[in-house]
């Protein structure tokens, strides 16, 4: 009796704990998503003012990384540069981590930490692409600005994290697997190994939503070596382009298609020009990919032929989606989409969806056996209500340890499309997404860049334009 | 039995804990850093802090000086002007301290004086100083007078590099700083002197070195 009262103490304690964690973390992270699904449904200044004050003051949560990463986009796409780069600078702050090192040990600690629990459960940790998207953003921020000494800081940021992505990404892959081999024994691989034979089209369709023929240097943002060769060319510092060539090397080499590579040729002809002045236009279309629950049943085999079903919820990888089916610039001597954030954010989730996959397995059945266990203790009590209520405690506490981490930096564009175009005697350069065409006045003289946002397909466009070298604040144009 | 388990457990746990904190420490070239490869305790970093930029700014100076070329000939000293100093690394740096720190040991020196009239150490202050020429209210006698601005005969520019590498296992990283200074001679436009003044650090290679 002493035993079964401790047993139930025990279950009523682990229920509190899972309800309170339920409601605290992963409802506060819903909440964030869906406020800012909400403001961005209005437009880029609404979603900013959901991280900003009517002061310019910050409005998020400094320590949460998931948040600091949807405040800096916001502001960013609603032009406050500087209110963007501080919300980043404390995002970069979380993400000074190196995926090279993240090995066995801390990863180990990280992953067997939360098998019982769920990934929702822990604070974001962030991941490699968006360690490089950080610094894309922050050196762009500063381009706008016009403060060239902290855009080459942040380009050179960018650049090492560049350099050392795909590479991170193999040793993280590595270290996920020797997770898998050190955390489960020969028995539980066997006997996961068939219930998950029996789910392996369920379990693949998390992974439906990346792009075929991805690869490992996709990780890598073509448009922030491009714009980064861009910079490097045209500020105003001396002697330090020598990384151009290099730069669009890795643009050519990795480039989505033969569009985007003609476009790294196009752009490389263009600085090598120093007397024709030319405009680079950016242009970021849609929303970037998301992650969603996938619940799958999984058989666990029980009392010899008989199977128990344990839900398992695994994340699912979902395409972007784009704002516009067309993109030109007239006159432009190459456009191309150089990004992809699909690639991008794919190939890492991709990387860590097999160790993902193991570790909810592994959940799944130690909470069955536990499940069991504690169910088979109460049936023969005297009170039958006593075996009911153990039931629903159980219940109660797999379902509410099961949920997949959802989390994603949504507000990324799906496509990043660069153009070139010769200024010549052009006072303007004119722009078309689909039907609405944007004229933009330049000045002829100096080489610029055009910065075009369209986060919605019925949304509003938002444009900069800078002169490089960049030494003011850009012009908003709308 | 237990006790055996317990000192093995300990034991672990401090050689652990050692194996940690050495692992964290930053080793750095610079003699004058108390993170120094000889000094096992202090203040560690890999950033550019007080010490890195005091070395360099020794180091550059001394170069300057110990030259012949520092001497002007036929006596007097030289005017020296700034030019851009760039800072191409991955640590925000406030290049004005190394600056400031290189005019004033060089003018120690008594070898050189700077100009505040051309560079990128201009003030305003001279030119609006030649508006008061036409200005009732002031002294005339008082006001600076036209043609009386001293012309630089030297600039100096440069740069702080920097050069990331991971060893081979990736435990450790290393951040070569390279404190490049170069003085051109305005009438001739060849570079009279050059320093560049590296200082490597070694840790690490849990985090980024910013």
């Amino acid at each position: 009796m002493r035993t079964k009262l401790n047993i139930i103490i025990q279950a009523a304690s682990i229920s509190s704990l899972c309800f309170f964690l339920g409601a605290c973390v992963p409802g506060n992270i819903k909440l964030v998503a869906d406020q800012h699904e909400q403001a961005t449904l209005f437009g880029y200044d609404e979603a900013a003012a959901l991280y900003r004050n009517k002061n310019g003051e910050p409005n998020y949560n400094s320590s949460d990384l998931y948040q600091l990463l949807l405040a800096g986009k916001s502001l960013h796409d609603a032009g406050y540069w500087n209110e963007s780069n501080m919300a980043f600078q404390l995002a970069e702050n979380q993400l000074l981590w190196k995926a090279d090192k993240v090995d066995t040990a801390n990863e180990a600690l990280a992953l067997v930490g939360t098998t019982l629990t769920n990934d929702a459960m822990s604070a974001y940790s962030g991941k490699i692409y968006e360690g490089v998207m950080v610094n894309y953003y922050q050196a762009l921020n500063y381009l706008m600005l016009g403060d060239e000494d902290k855009a080459l800081v942040r380009f050179n940021r960018l650049g090492e994290r560049q350099s050392t992505a795909s590479v991170q990404l193999r040793r993280y892959e590595t270290a996920l697997n020797n997770v898998k081999q050190e955390s489960m024994n020969s028995n539980q691989t066997e006997v996961l190994g068939t219930s998950a034979r029996q789910v392996r089209g369920e379990i693949n369709s998390g992974l439906s939503g990346i792009p075929s023929s991805n690869k490992r240097s996709y990780i890598r943002n073509q448009s922030g070596d491009v714009l980064h060769a861009i910079f490097r060319s045209t500020n105003e510092k001396k002697g330090d382009d020598w990384q151009v060539p290099k730069l669009l090397q890795h643009a050519r080499s990795n480039a989505l298609d033969s569009d985007s590579r003609s476009l790294a040729v196009s752009i490389e002809d263009s600085l090598g020009h120093k007397n024709k002045k030319y405009t680079y236009v950016i242009y970021e279309d849609g929303t970037g990919p998301y992650v969603t629950e996938n619940r799958i049943d999984l058989p666990i085999p029980s009392n010899g032929s008989e199977f128990i079903y344990f839900g398992v919820a695994l994340p699912k990888f979902n395409k972007g989606q784009n704002s516009s089916y067309s993109f030109e610039v007239l006159g432009a001597k190459s456009r191309s989409v150089v990004t992809n954030i699909n690639n991008m954010a794919g190939i890492e989730f991709q990387s860590s969806y097999n160790a993902k996959v193991d570790k909810a397995l592994i959940a799944a059945f130690l909470k069955a056996i536990a499940q069991h266990e504690i169910n088979k203790e109460f049936s023969d009590d005297d009170d039958p209500l006593v075996g009911i209520l153990a039931n629903v405690f159980t219940a109660v506490v797999a379902q509410e340890l099961t949920k997949a981490d959802v989390r994603a930096w949504t507000n990324l564009p799906n496509r990043i499309h660069m153009a070139v175009i010769q200024n010549e005697n052009n006072s303007n350069v004119d722009i078309e997404i689909d039907d609405k065409n944007i004229s933009v006045a330049i000045n002829s003289n100096t080489n610029n860049i055009i910065y075009v946002r369209k986060a919605r397909a019925n949304g509003n466009v938002k444009a900069f334009v800078q002169t490089l070298p960049a030494t003011s604040l850009a012009r908003k144009i709308m | 039995m237990n006790k055996i388990v317990k000192i093995v457990a300990i034991t672990t746990l401090v050689l652990g804990l050692t194996a940690c904190g050495v692992s964290s420490q930053v080793k750095s070239s610079n003699p004058l850093s108390s993170s120094s490869k000889e000094v096992v305790t202090g203040f560690s970093s890999f950033g550019i802090v007080d010490a890195d930029i005091h070395y360099a700014v020794r180091e550059t100076v001394n170069t300057f000086v110990s030259s012949p070329n520092s001497i002007k000939p036929g006596g007097g000293r030289w005017i020296v002007q700034y030019e851009e100093i760039t800072n191409d690394t991955v640590i925000d740096l406030n290049t004005k301290i190394l600056t400031n720190k290189i005019r004033n040991e060089l003018t120690n020196s008594g070898r050189f004086l700077f100009t505040a009239a051309t560079g990128t150490e201009r003030t305003n202050t001279i030119s609006e100083a030649r508006d008061l020429q036409d200005s009732e209210l002031f002294d005339q006698s008082t006001t600076a007078s036209n043609g009386t601005v001293v012309a630089p005969d030297l600039s100096i520019f440069g740069a702080v590099r920097q050069q990331l590498s991971v060893s081979q296992d990736a435990q450790q990283q290393q951040s070569a700083y390279y404190f490049q200074f170069s003085v051109v001679d305005i009438a001739s436009g060849l570079i009279i002197f050059s320093a560049d003044t590296p200082i490597t650090k070694e840790g690490s290679n849990q985090n980024y070195s910013w």
